[in-house]
């Protein structure tokens, strides 16, 4: 590549995308919230972007909002939360877990609410220009708990860990470019996908250009643990509290209380809390709400959304939003009667009202979704013509169809989440006026996980992910293991494979309109909503930021008492 | 008062008695006498002309008599968490259940609201998908009422056989079908609708059927003593030297003499199977949404419950009302039957 490098001030090496990247914020086609995000995941410091960001867009320096208050030293934040187990960290599958051993153990990156990725354990990162190349480094004087230094063999072991399919863990599916596949069709990690440069560098060698490296390395399940985890000593990190963290396990009962006590020092600057106790409250989402109007807790893990009135009562309690790439989906099976009929699939969409969904089953708290699960927050997204409901269409497309009306069909849903009932009840109304008559048919959470990627027609949750074309891949791909639907377009396959391989934010937003519109058009999924997610504190908890996918960083917050 | 209609008087021809509808009209004048009987009558007998209204209102709104009918349409989902006695006030050109409002709903001509339309009035609030509470409760007493009849009448049908049969044949027959009832009834009844409705599924016919299951031990043993009591009576003697067949004895002569404790028995296991229909829709498990059930009304609301109490308070009154009711005139009809 005859590409001459570029520096900057300090002289260190910036990505060759990043100055195409300020071009596109000068010109309006990406916007503030996506330079910052793939700024800092190409390495750029978050300071800088936001300075970068900032002179281009003309604003000047970042304003303080609100007047700097001096935190105040001391005292204990007690959270409603589940307390799950605290094994090994790498196969946790639930966010709880991890918010436990956030504050012990942490990670080379941290995922800011606002989408941007800001260093961590590791000091700096740089990617390759065919970003196949990652090299981390890593801060320097950093000591574990048990008082050994901090250094890039504790990052080899954890990679290794993450990608041994004996330990089991989901991280396996976040560094597909390290692996390669064994004899018995198995896979494990490639000799020299990393590679030790010294004592504080760390070099990830991918077979596939990979843009998300560093967002990877803050999903849950990718917690740093000591060199030692499983080889000096049993992989459970409860029994061995080993950790670079501002606090220390100082009590652990599953399903009853975890406290956290501060540590004597901390690399990473003053953190304000005496102590953090997690305490369960159990599964019911108001018995949360009630510990935090009686007093017994100060922070919620989360606030469901028919609990948002009663905390907006409680006196001295503050509700936390976020807009999130959370949603459901009614998705029909491409491949068993009716929906084999691609008209009936038109027919079933062409009903939707999604703003009349959005307000009756979600209170209108978030955004209205267009059939194509891509979310005006990704990144990528491409912003189609708007979609209305329409009853004539779709009794015009059913008598093309040539099935027989009323045509009866029923809809498996899970009943954990109680917004999938609302929002199925009335879309059963939105269906009634062309003919279609759903029945709703509710079973437990765990019933339906049985049947989800099975059942003709059925409503299925999917988690915010920060980027369109993941979802896509998991779940639209053909043949790939998530994809409920059973759908398979070649065409749709083609369009997906050439977007996710553009790194160019506006060349790739370009390519999603045939993406987005195939999907749209073949009629797999009525889509009606992107969901926000709440919690809550009471007003003396200052410094609080709710996360998308709720995880928990205390370092800033403090308690006004 | 004389006894007249359990000894027969000499006037009457002795084989046919009065008539069967003279005979009712005896026992409500009997019941008139009881004023909590009357007070849990006149309760029962209001919900059972909701249930007919609703009926009678979804004929007529099928029939295009009626717009939105005297209630509102059960399903449909108008504003969102409007607290009892919201006027439902709609913008001039939108639609109602797909009818254009100027069509269904009267122009408000003054006021802070002029130009829009009033389309009733939410007298019981609505719920958190905007659904007219009072529509469904109203309609939910059809539910109700329906099921928990036929539920109670299979119940019966299966105790009463197994309970005629192990009191009049006594020895092997009556330990087995004992045996069987103590096993069922040493269950948990709770434990027992849970496990037969998830394994089976939630629909009418099954909750019919595991009510059935759960109840019939219970009537099988109260015919059973009674049966007991009966098959030493002299006409039972009278009807085994006439040489009639065992049925003709256990569902002509005996049966017919054991009426009057059934009857109060199955006032109150009514009332307990409305209270088991409402436990069952509760749990989830009762009829399939989103038709309106007073159990299911109460779960799908509860985490609003202390937000927005009116959600969760009036389905759990029309429940208690009228279990309530058929508990009265349990209470009333024993108290009748004790004079005789």
């Amino acid at each position: 590549m005859a590409k001459s490098e570029i520096r900057d001030e300090s002289g260190k090496r910036v990505h060759p995308y990043i100055p195409e990247l300020c071009e596109q914020l000068r010109k309006g086609d990406c916007d503030r919230r996506e330079f910052l995000r793939t700024a800092t995941l190409l390495g750029v410091s978050s300071a800088a972007a936001y300075a970068m960001a900032g002179s281009i867009l003309g604003e000047g320096p970042v304003k303080k909002a609100v007047a700097q208050e001096t935190p105040k030293m001391g005292g204990t934040l007690r959270s409603a939360m589940r307390v799950q187990r605290m094994d090994d960290p790498a196969t946790y599958d639930w966010t709880e877990m991890s918010n436990q051993t956030r504050a012990i153990c942490e990670y080379l990156t941290v995922t800011g609410s606002d989408n941007v990725t800001r260093p961590y354990l590791a000091e700096s990162w740089e990617a390759s220009d065919d970003l196949k190349t990652w090299t981390f480094k890593l801060q320097q004087g950093i000591t574990w708990s048990n008082g050994d230094a901090f250094n890039a063999d504790d990052v080899i072991h954890n990679f290794s860990r993450w990608l041994d399919p004996e330990v089991g863990s989901s991280n396996i599916g976040l560094f597909g470019g390290m692996l390669e596949q064994t004899a018995d069709g198995g896979q494990r990690m490639r000799d020299g996908a990393i590679e030790r440069v010294d004592d504080h560098t760390v070099r990830l060698h991918l077979s596939e250009p990979q843009l998300a490296v560093p967002e990877n390395l803050y999903n849950y399940p990718t917690v740093i643990v000591h060199r030692g985890f499983g080889v000096d000593y049993e992989a459970d990190l409860a029994r061995n509290p080993i950790g670079t963290g501002p606090y220390e396990l100082a009590e652990f009962r599953v399903g009853e209380v975890c406290r956290l006590r501060k540590r004597g020092e901390y690399w990473g600057g003053e953190v304000f809390l005496d102590e953090i106790h997690y305490i369960d409250t159990g599964d019911d989402p108001s018995a949360r709400v009630a510990a935090l109007a009686s007093g017994q807790v100060d922070h919620v893990y989360e606030v469901d959304i028919s609990a948002i009135d009663l905390v907006e009562r409680i006196p001295g309690a503050v509700l936390h939003e976020a807009v999130t790439a959370q949603t459901g989906v009614a998705r029909m099976r491409v491949t068993e009667a009716p929906f084999d009929n691609l008209k009936v699939r038109q027919a079933v969409v062409a009903c939707m009202d999604h703003q009349k969904v959005l307000e009756v089953a979600y209170r209108g708290r978030g955004k209205i979704a267009e059939n194509h699960h891509v979310s005006p927050i990704h990144p990528e997204y491409f912003q189609l013509p708007g979609l209305t409901r329409d009853v004539e269409k779709a009794k015009a497309l059913l008598a093309e169809s040539g099935v027989s009306l009323p045509i009866r069909v029923k809809i498996d849903l899970g009943q954990a989440e109680a917004w999938h009932l609302g929002a199925m009840q009335e879309f059963r109304q939105q269906l009634e006026p062309a003919g279609i008559i759903l029945d709703l048919n509710p079973m437990p959470g765990a019933s339906y996980w049985d049947v989800w990627d099975k059942t003709p027609f059925g409503f299925t949750q999917w988690t915010h992910r920060p980027l369109g074309v993941m979802v896509l891949n998991l779940g639209y791909k053909s043949g790939v293991p998530w994809n409920e639907s059973g759908y398979s377009n070649p065409e749709f396959d083609a369009a997906l494979a050439e977007a996710s391989a553009t790194l160019d934010v506006v060349e790739r937003r370009a390519k999603m309109e045939a993406v987005q519109k195939i999907l749209q058009d073949d009629a797999v999924i009525a889509q009606p909503l992107w969901r926000s997610v709440f919690s809550a504190t009471t007003d003396k908890v200052r410094g609080y930021e709710i996360h998308p996918t709720f995880y928990h960083q205390f370092h800033k917050v403090w308690l006004d008492t | 008062m004389s006894d007249t209609t359990l000894n027969g008087s000499p006037q009457d021809t002795p084989r046919s008695g009065p008539s069967g509808l003279a005979r009712f009209f005896a026992s409500v004048a009997l019941l008139r006498e009881s004023r909590v009987g009357m007070i849990g009558a006149g309760l029962v007998l209001i919900w059972v002309f909701m249930a007919l209204l609703a009926t009678l209102n979804s004929l007529l709104v099928d029939a295009g008599v009626l717009q939105l009918g005297i209630v509102f349409p059960p399903n449909a989902t108008f504003a969102p968490i409007m607290p009892p006695f919201s006027e439902f006030i709609v913008r001039a050109g939108t639609t109602i259940n797909e009818m254009p409002v100027e069509e269904i709903c009267s122009l408000i001509a003054s006021g802070e609201n002029e130009g829009s339309y009033n389309c009733g009035t939410f007298w019981l609030g609505t719920d958190h998908l905007g659904r007219d509470i009072w529509a469904r409760i109203f309609y939910g007493s059809q539910t109700v009422l329906t099921w928990a009849p036929i539920a109670t009448l299979c119940a019966y049908a299966v105790g009463i056989p197994m309970g005629l049969a192990a009191g009049y044949k006594g020895g092997w027959v009556d330990d087995l079908l004992s045996f069987l009832a103590n096993v069922i009834l040493s269950f948990p009844v709770l434990v027992l609708f849970i496990l037969f409705i998830t394994l089976v599924g939630a629909s009418a016919i099954n909750i019919v059927v595991a009510i059935t299951f759960a109840s019939a031990p219970g009537i099988m043993r109260i015919v059973r003593g009674l049966t007991l009591d009966l098959r030493t009576r002299e006409y039972v003697f009278a009807a085994q030297t006439r040489g009639e067949p065992t049925w003709w004895i256990l569902f002509v002569e005996i049966l017919p003499n054991a009426r009057g404790p059934l009857i109060v028995d199955s006032m109150l296991r009514l009332g307990y199977v409305i209270i088991t229909i409402g436990v069952l829709g509760f749990l989830g498990l009762g009829l399939p949404p989103p038709d309106p059930d007073w159990g299911g009304m109460i779960n799908e609301t509860r985490q609003m419950a202390m937000s927005f109490p009116w959600m969760t308070v009036f389905p759990c009154l029309a429940i208690s009302s009228l279990v309530l009711g058929f508990n009265l005139l349990a209470d009333g009809l024993r108290e009748v039957s004790m004079r005789d």
